[in-house]
């Protein structure tokens, strides 16, 4: 998976590929180790083509983080299987998802 | 990294089948050694030769238990393989009551039919004729006993409890010497305590199934309910046995009549001592070759050929080293073998020797032979099985034993034995050649191609595999033209269900190995998941409908799939994930 973090008004966070197991964990790594100084993230996920659960856990694991720092998480441009993974799971209620 | 398939998790069932079975076929074959013992030393040779001479009635008595118990297992295995779970009830119902109904019949007979029976052993010695009178009755009367534990027996280990039945084997031949012993020479009961004491004993082996019956594991249980219950599938799969059996009890009767009258009391000697090699053979080889029906009968109903080449392949190779190890110590001490049944060889030993290594070279063909018996009915092919019965047990092994035994004595005798056993051989494998042709199946194991459109890898458990499965599975799915979504769908049910069992399927850190096969069937995708695991039914996984969301892998793709499946077979979960492809 590709990612690549762009600083601007939000900070965008735009991955490539999967999101699964393995790679839930270099997003979760990349994410910490970011340092954040923006209130809005953005996940654009226009070029990711498949999520998994380890996925799902990583970006509830942002969320919560981002939380705590009273910032905000939001999904972008979910292709339709990364949206019906998000519908059938509930995290369209439970994340921003634009 | 590729993933590719092997039979690693398969061959762990093989060995955790294998030593139950030979230790049972072992227990089994040493009952019979030592009711010959103890009915020789206590009651006398007359006795003995009586419970000798009525064997072939004996092996018509065990067609209900030992023929059905292996068809009925090979069905209710095929049907398992299918995840047919009621077919496998019913199929498993049906066995036992057909068995039970017609070996309740020969009890029912035993009384008016035993003396006549008897009579035509026992050439008109009133002694024969009480002995094999005594035998026969209480044989019959307790073969409702006997079937019922030839029966349960085979369902016990075909039925995820290979062990409970090994167990169930052995404690039952071990309370049969016991009370053979008991009956014998405590209560003095003659030869109705002989052979009230293989009933007997098997009643005590009831025991274990007590055990079976509490067993979680346990799918087969009775049902009254038999329509389309495979009646016909299972006298098919039976029928190998069965004629075996028959034809094994006619050809003894007329072999051993001739042997009788053409031999002389040293030849008879050695005929005892060359005709119990197959008794050694068989307590060596039997138990490899028992689980046949186990474990090739569940991968053929699956399908997954390649388990099935695998395991028979192994069978078929196991088999042929232990007869060349047996046959290389016969040949190189020819004595010491004599030694184990009582004979020191102290004249003619070259004649004796002669003997022992003419009628050795039968063996490996034997054990082919006995291989195709106890395979080819598993894979649904029975001509090849019966044709072999036909060959080794009739049309060959009559005629030429007879016109040998006539011209060349004892040494003919050996000759038509590894003449039949090498003929059997190679005409059936002709006829395999041809048929294969015919049928476009694939060399000796007569299995259809595999499927080059089925994915099909093993895996080990590594959680980075079940991302590389994962792509993998969508990669060809994708190749074979299946939509996008389904794709998807199919490679995160792989991911999630492997993952699932990597993480919370093993008690202990060691390599552990995934099956993971997908096909498509018409308009659907099958993804079938194998692990030797704790057993886990992702059907019966329990999550809270109400909560607003849920990150759980399994509640995931049980919302994605059509369909999921689970069973547990061979001691291994089986689960099957169906995905419907939308606007096919």
């Amino acid at each position: 998976m590709e990612i690549s973090i762009k600083h601007e008004k939000e900070l965008v966070v735009s991955l490539k590929g999967r999101l699964d197991t393995v790679t839930s964990v270099d997003f979760t790594e990349k994410m910490n180790k970011e340092e954040i100084k923006e209130e809005v993230v953005i996940i654009d996920m226009k070029e990711l083509e498949y999520i998994s659960s380890a996925g799902l856990r990583a970006l509830l694991a942002l969320k919560k983080s981002l939380s705590a720092c009273k910032k905000e998480l939001e999904i972008h441009n979910l292709n339709p299987i990364c949206q019906e993974v998000f519908k059938v799971t509930g995290f369209n209620n439970v994340l921003t998802v634009k | 990294m590729s993933l590719v398939r092997n039979a690693k998790l398969i061959n762990r069932k093989f060995i955790t089948y294998l030593i139950p079975s030979i230790l049972m076929i072992f227990a089994m074959q040493f009952g019979s050694l030592v009711d010959g013992i103890l009915v020789g030393n206590f009651i006398g040779n007359e006795a003995l030769s009586a419970s000798s001479l009525v064997m072939p009635i004996l092996y018509v008595v065990q067609i209900p238990g030992f023929a059905l118990g292996i068809g009925g297992a090979i069905v209710v295995a095929t049907l398992l393989g299918k995840r047919d779970e009621i077919g496998a009830k019913k199929a498993y119902s049906f066995s036992l009551i057909v068995g039970m109904g017609i070996s309740i019949l020969f009890a029912a007979i035993a009384y008016p039919i035993s003396a006549p029976l008897a009579s035509l052993f026992s050439d008109g010695n009133a002694l024969y004729q009480q002995y094999a009178t005594e035998y026969i009755m209480m044989y019959l009367v307790t073969d409702p006993i006997i079937t019922f534990a030839l029966l349960i027996g085979s369902f016990m280990a075909v039925d995820n409890n290979p062990r409970l039945s090994s167990i169930f084997y052995i404690l039952s031949n071990i309370a049969k010497v016991g009370l053979e012993i008991l009956f014998i020479k405590v209560f003095d009961w003659g030869m109705y305590g002989a052979a009230l004491s293989t009933g007997a004993g098997y009643f005590v082996g009831l025991i274990v199934v007590i055990f079976y019956f509490a067993s979680k594991k346990r799918m087969l249980k009775i049902t009254f309910n038999l329509k389309e219950s495979s009646g016909k599938e299972i006298f098919k799969a039976t029928s190998t046995s069965a004629l075996n059996l028959l034809l094994t009890a006619v050809q003894m009767l007329i072999v051993n009549i001739f042997i009788g009258k053409l031999f002389n009391d040293f030849d008879l000697i050695i005929y005892g001592l060359i005709s119990n090699m197959v008794f050694l053979f068989d307590l060596l080889c039997g138990g490899v070759l028992n689980i046949i029906p186990n474990l090739c009968g569940i991968f053929y109903g699956e399908k997954d050929y390649y388990s099935l080449k695998s395991i028979a392949r192994k069978i078929y190779w196991i088999n042929i080293i232990i007869t060349v190890l047996i046959s290389l110590f016969i040949l190189i001490f020819p004595k010491a073998y004599c030694q184990i049944f009582g004979f020191t060889p102290t004249e003619n030993v070259d004649y004796i020797n002669t003997m022992l290594w003419v009628y050795l070279i039968s063996f490996i063909p034997y054990e082919i032979n006995k291989f195709s018996m106890n395979y080819y009915p598993t894979i649904d092919k029975n001509i090849p099985s019966m044709l072999t019965v036909l060959l080794r047990e009739l049309i060959i092994v009559l005629p030429l034993t007879l016109v040998l035994l006539f011209t060349h004595g004892l040494l003919g005798y050996s000759i038509a034995c590894a003449v039949n056993e090498i003929a059997t051989v190679i005409i059936v494998y002709v006829f395999i050649l041809i048929y294969d042709k015919k049928k476009k199946y694939k060399g000796i194991l007569m299995c259809e191609d595999i499927d080059p459109e089925t994915f099909d890898v093993s895996l080990e458990n590594e959680e980075v595999n079940a991302s590389i499965v994962s792509e993998q599975i969508i990669e060809f799915a994708k190749k074979h033209n299946v939509p996008d979504r389904e794709s998807s769908i199919v490679g995160l049910a792989a991911e999630e269900m492997v993952d699932n069992i990597i993480c919370y399927g093993y008690k202990k850190e060691k390599r552990n190995y995934i099956d993971v096969n997908m096909k498509l069937v018409d308009d659907t995708l099958l993804l079938r998941i194998r692990d030797d695991g704790v057993p886990f039914d992702p059907t019966k996984y329990d999550f809270d409908e109400n909560e607003n969301y849920s990150t759980s892998g399994i509640k995931l793709i049980k919302n994605l799939t059509d369909k999921i499946s689970y069973m547990r077979i061979l001691n291994l979960n089986n689960t099957v994930l169906e995905i419907k492809i939308k606007g096919v």
